[in-house]
């Protein structure tokens, strides 16, 4: 490599992350500019249910609006499930891991029946989670039996 | 395409966008809510700075109810639409900050557009940097003073003598007016323009945060370092102004300084709660001071320790080093510091070493003043504007390198030195990239508090009957659909969460 093309190759290894970064990061931020839609990390279109798992209280108020809060929806939520379930917001919450969001997804309309709270606490129970088995032992205390409960994860 | 104008378009792609991320994120509650209502119940501008004067005991910055009364006046006149007006305001500043850099940079050659390339990664990936542009107040303040500097500094560069029009005579052999040779030597009214000009800078800024104060600092550093761009009159006024605050603050508001237990701080690998800070240190507070300044001083050039508590250390401690921010932050601050450093020591043309050249000299006076002002508790965001000047040391020290290495570097070092650089330089460009992730978390935390911090689960920012924007606010928050975190690949926020 002869001097003349090392110092044009020195100036392109120096210059090319930045200019990669800048591209993309600048077309993406043109894009959000334009169309409230950034090429990077844009938003994807969710359920009720998903929101709830994914910790996302102002999608479940906004979308609590028009959307049957007792639905059993297909979910994804990455940091706890790996791999997408049909779930109910109220399920999802506990899945969530954050009793605000149990609390939330109730205020939003969704019913806790007798039932549908032994499914949530059995959630709980099968996801070790402190949190959520404490809040709804608040809700039922009563000892609990999970055996022909289904999970539906 | 001419070297400047290459660095020109990138400075304008990495403007767009760090300014649209910072546009996505909705006001937040925290800090905002409380400041707008307040301010929104003044009648006038002039009554919201005099508001500003008295809204503490320990914090002098009637500046940001002004600029906060302006934004919310003209946000009612387009329709109550304070989204638009104040996200709108912060991407603007975001986006001339990272304008001002190359300006002041001033790139000429192609080792200069390269150096600029990989020192805006720089600028955009430090941490110092994030909190400039995520927190969403009414007007981020921290953010304004970065600027107030940088103005501060190009004012120093500029050559307001040779903006003149040098004199002209009547020329009888060629039968019209001359131009005499040699540039004007009064500086003239565009002399008085820059002086006031750097008044004012220094004025508005220490009137809008504490650590505004450093502007005073950059003014001094740069004439110092050999810039005449602002008169020597001009820093006696900036001197009589900073001893006007005093007096103002003292003597007039009857103001105190930051006390031990304040705020929380970290010290070691712990965050301190104001308690814990009370108990342990209330009778020896200087130790505290001590080490926050030095933490201070620490945290740009190291990326640790992090608002004087010492992260990554903590996260090793707890057997959680999975995160790989941590280790590229640490490393890509260690060689990027080692570059500075190098380059400082260097001689310039002049034979002097180039620590004394005034973007060094003045990065080093910006640090030193920015840490000393960040005593009493340590944060990110109040070392930003010596994040800034940082950065714009590395843009001198890779220039320089690829100078020396493209005439210097010896046949069979070719090919290691050039994969060397690339890992170096994109290991810088995955941090940087690493903002558009904590900004995008930024919208989401910030959209979230509109109801977690909101009855029926929190007690409101103001009491119900006061509050005439916060609905509206809440409003434009909530339909603001906006990126969420969780849903995203998980390891995202091990590449780039908060460090």
């Amino acid at each position: 490599m002869d001097s003349v093309r090392f110092g044009k190759l020195l100036l392109a290894a120096i210059a090319l992350p930045g200019v990669v970064a800048g591209v993309m990061t600048g077309l993406s931020g043109m894009s959000a500019f334009v169309a409230d839609r950034p090429l990077i990390l844009a938003p994807v279109p969710g359920s009720v249910a998903e929101a709830a798992g994914n910790r996302d209280v102002a999608d479940v108020v906004v979308m609590s609006a028009t959307t049957d809060m007792n639905r059993a929806e297909l979910a994804r939520i990455p940091l706890r499930l790996h791999a997408p379930a049909m779930l109910t917001p109220l399920e999802a919450a506990v899945v969530s891991e954050r009793a605000y969001m149990i609390t939330l997804v109730r205020d939003r309309g969704a019913r806790l029946d007798a039932a549908t709270l032994r499914r949530l606490r059995c959630i709980a129970q099968s996801r070790k989670d402190r949190g959520t088995i404490a809040y709804l032992a608040q809700l039922d205390s009563s000892s609990l039996l999970c055996e022909g409960v289904p999970i539906p994860y | 395409m001419k070297p400047s104008h290459a660095a020109w378009i990138l400075t304008a792609l990495f403007a767009v966008a760090v300014s649209a991320s910072v546009y996505r994120i909705p006001i937040q509650v925290s800090d905002s809510v409380e400041i707008l209502e307040a301010v929104d119940k003044t009648p006038s501008i002039a009554a919201a700075f005099t508001q500003g004067l008295y809204a503490s005991r320990t914090m002098l910055r009637p500046m940001r109810q002004t600029v906060t009364k302006g934004l919310l006046d003209a946000a009612h006149a387009l329709g109550d639409r304070y989204n638009l007006v104040f996200r709108g305001f912060h991407a603007a500043t975001a986006a001339v900050l990272i304008g001002l850099f190359t300006l002041v940079a001033r790139p000429r050659s192609w080792a200069d557009a390269a150096a600029l390339a990989f020192a805006l990664l720089v600028l955009t990936g430090l941490h110092t940097f994030t909190g400039m542009v995520r927190e969403a107040y009414p007007i981020n303040h921290f953010l304004l003073v970065a600027i107030y500097c940088l103005m501060v500094f190009a004012l120093a560069q500029a050559r307001p003598s040779t903006w003149l029009r040098a004199p002209r005579r009547f020329d009888a052999a060629q039968g019209r007016p001359q131009r005499v040779e040699g540039r004007a030597k009064s500086r003239g009214a565009a002399g008085l323009a820059v002086d006031v000009a750097a008044c004012a800078c220094f004025a508005i800024a220490s009137l809008t945060l504490e650590s505004g104060l450093v502007v005073a600092t950059v003014a001094f550093a740069a004439y110092a370092a050999g810039l005449r761009g602002i008169s020597r009159g001009a820093l006696v006024a900036i001197a009589a102004l900073t001893v006007g605050y005093v007096i103002l603050r003292v003597g007039g508001l009857h103001m105190i300084g930051n006390a031990v237990g304040e705020r929380q701080t970290g010290f070691g690998t712990a965050m301190l709660s104001t308690t814990d800070l009370r108990v342990g240190f209330g009778g020896r507070p200087w130790v505290l001071y001590a080490y926050t300044i030095l933490s201070s001083a620490l945290t740009v050039p190291l990326s640790q320790p992090i608002a004087g508590q010492w992260t990554a250390v903590g996260a090793l401690k707890a057997g959680d080093f999975q995160q790989l921010f941590y280790l590229n932050d640490i490393c890509t601050s260690l060689v990027a510091t080692a570059l500075a450093v190098w380059y400082m020591s260097t001689r310039g043309a002049n034979g002097r070493r180039r620590w004394r050249d005034p973007i060094p000299l003045t990065s080093l006076a910006v640090l030193a003043g920015s840490a000393a002002l960040s005593y009493a508790y340590a944060k990110s965001e109040i070392m930003s504007a010596a994040g800034v000047f940082y950065a714009l040391v590395v843009f001198l020290a890779v220039a320089e390198l690829a100078r020396r290495l493209a005439a210097g570097t010896s046949e069979s070092l070719r090919l290691p030195v050039l994969v060397i650089v690339l890992c170096i330089s994109s290991a810088w460009a995955f941090r940087a990239v690493g903002l558009e992730y904590r900004l995008q978390r930024g919208a989401f935390d910030a959209r979230s508090e509109w109801v977690l911090r909101m009855p029926p689960y929190h007690d409101p920012p103001v009491p119900e009957t006061d509050a005439r924007l916060t609905l509206r606010l809440r409003d434009e928050a909530l339909y603001r659909g906006r990126t969420n975190p969780y849903l995203l690949w998980p390891r995202f926020g091990r590449l780039w969460g908060e460090n």
